[in-house]
């Protein structure tokens, strides 16, 4: 590695960085969020086996595992349109990181779900909750606490996952990485930097993860 | 005052409750004793709508609930006039002593969040668990927990407790501890209905037993009398079961 190489990779650190904090960040944030509360809602529906919309969650699920989500961000952004609904790269991908979350973390809330015993919420009904009161206030937390750590990988999944952002043209990490080494053929240190900016935002997640699950941990 | 009439209940094939009718009066204590799979915990549990009778009523303080036609918000009203203490205690495990007491009061009752730790403090007080407020339940002896399940049932003052085998999953020390807590209760004039395997304690404090036997009521009396002068050959039987090698009382 020469002093040039090692200059150019001090330069375009920050301009991946950038990226990093303006796209990746902001896309698997929003889409975690939206997943989360889809997921949630998914799960809730299948453990009430709520008629009709029980069938439509799990037809749903069974689309978002089975199709590849490059296939999926594809659909959205370059099919739609042929059908009259336009969406722009942004939305396009919002939408399909959130059915992704909602589609895999369902099953891990479910799971956690059933796993607090059921007198948790029979002692709930006795003390006069309804059905909502109990899941809000007693099984979900307790659920909580079991999908933590499931819910946690699939968060950083979807981190590198933002990366397919780039096939609809959105400027994301490692679109801008490829940008530069277009101009400068520096394409391995640049990948290479682009992967090293992943790292930073999950290395940094995980230990989050670590943090919280301790604090989880205390209480109970 | 409590009035159960007719209550029936069967699962599949197996007619569990062929018809149960029971009174408690306020104050009253009433012990349901009898051998294993005789009913007594799906009555207790009917008795609550944690099971749903197939038929029968049940009476609460004046108000009849036809279990056949029993709407959700009903059963609600009802069991904020009960509590129900569990054979496993079922605190809530995300919940310290204290919340597990208050959570009945501020998220079903709205009190006000100051006011219900008072109210709750006291109820621990009662059951003698004032310094462990702050405990979670995992961090407690079972004896403890089972005293916490006490108080989150007496807390909001309701018209009965229901008790399903409180000390069944306990060793003899801890069964002392929940039984003298029990004991106190019934003395400060608290409602109960314990079903029990604890013969001592049904003799010694509750006011009336009922025997069942095969989802019947085989007999009923005041609870001296009926330890002292079982009527049926069933109740002989099961009583002697609890006399090997000491009399009982």
């Amino acid at each position: 590695m020469n002093e040039r190489i090692l200059q150019e990779l001090s330069d375009s650190f920050v301009k991946l960085l950038i990226p990093g904090i303006r796209v990746t960040i902001p896309l698997t944030a929003i889409s975690f969020s939206l997943g989360l509360i889809l997921a949630l809602t998914v799960a809730l529906i299948e453990i009430a086996r709520i008629p009709v919309l029980n069938q439509a969650v799990r037809c749903y699920v069974w689309i978002i595992r089975t199709t590849p989500m490059i296939v999926q961000l594809f659909v959205v952004y370059y099919g739609l349109p042929n059908v009259g609904i336009k969406l722009d790269a942004f939305p396009s991908a919002i939408l399909v990181f959130t059915l992704s979350v909602g589609a895999y973390c369902s099953e891990t809330i479910r799971a956690a779900i059933l796993s607090v015993s059921s007198g948790q919420m029979e002692a709930a009904y006795c003390v006069g909750m309804n059905y909502l009161q109990a899941m809000w206030h007693i099984v979900l937390p307790q659920a909580f606490r079991t999908a933590f750590p499931p819910l946690s990988n699939s968060l950083i999944g979807l981190v590198k996952d933002t990366s397919l952002a780039y096939s609809v043209a959105i400027v994301e990490i490692l679109a801008t990485a490829q940008r530069i080494a277009a101009r400068t053929y520096d394409y391995f240190w640049l990948y290479c930097e682009a992967g090293l900016i992943y790292m930073i935002i999950c290395t940094i997640l995980t230990f989050a993860q670590r943090k919280i699950e301790k604090k989880l941990e205390r209480t109970g | 005052m409590l009035q159960a009439t007719n209550i029936k209940k069967r699962f599949g094939d197996n007619e569990v409750l062929k018809g149960i009718s029971l009174t408690v009066r306020t104050g009253d204590v009433v012990s349901i004793v009898g051998p294993s799979g005789s009913g007594k915990t799906t009555l207790l549990r009917c008795m609550n709508f944690l099971e749903m009778a197939d038929e029968g009523e049940l009476n609460l303080d004046d108000k009849l609930y036809d279990v056949r036609k029993v709407r959700k918000n009903e059963i609600r009203e009802y069991r904020k006039k009960t509590g129900f203490v569990f054979q496993n205690y079922n605190l809530f495990a995300n919940k310290t002593a204290l919340g597990n007491v208050t959570a009945g009061l501020t998220i079903v009752r709205k009190v006000p969040a100051k006011q219900a730790e008072e109210i709750a403090a006291d109820a621990l007080t009662r059951v003698g668990l004032q310094d462990k407020m702050s405990f979670y339940p995992s961090q407690l002896s079972g004896g403890q927990q089972q005293r916490v399940s006490i108080a989150r049932a007496i807390a909001a003052d309701p018209s009965v407790v229901f008790f399903d085998e409180p000390t069944s999953a306990l060793d003899p020390e801890l069964t002392k501890e929940v039984l003298s807590v029990m004991k106190k209760l019934a003395d400060e004039g608290t409602t109960m209905v314990v079903v029990t395997h604890e013969m001592q304690f049904a003799r010694n404090v509750s006011d009336r037993v009922i025997f069942m036997e095969d989802g019947t009521v085989l007999e009923e009396a005041a609870a001296e009398e009926f330890f002292r002068n079982p009527q049926s050959e069933r109740s002989v039987r099961f009583l002697e079961s609890f006399s090997v090698g000491a009399e009982p009382g």
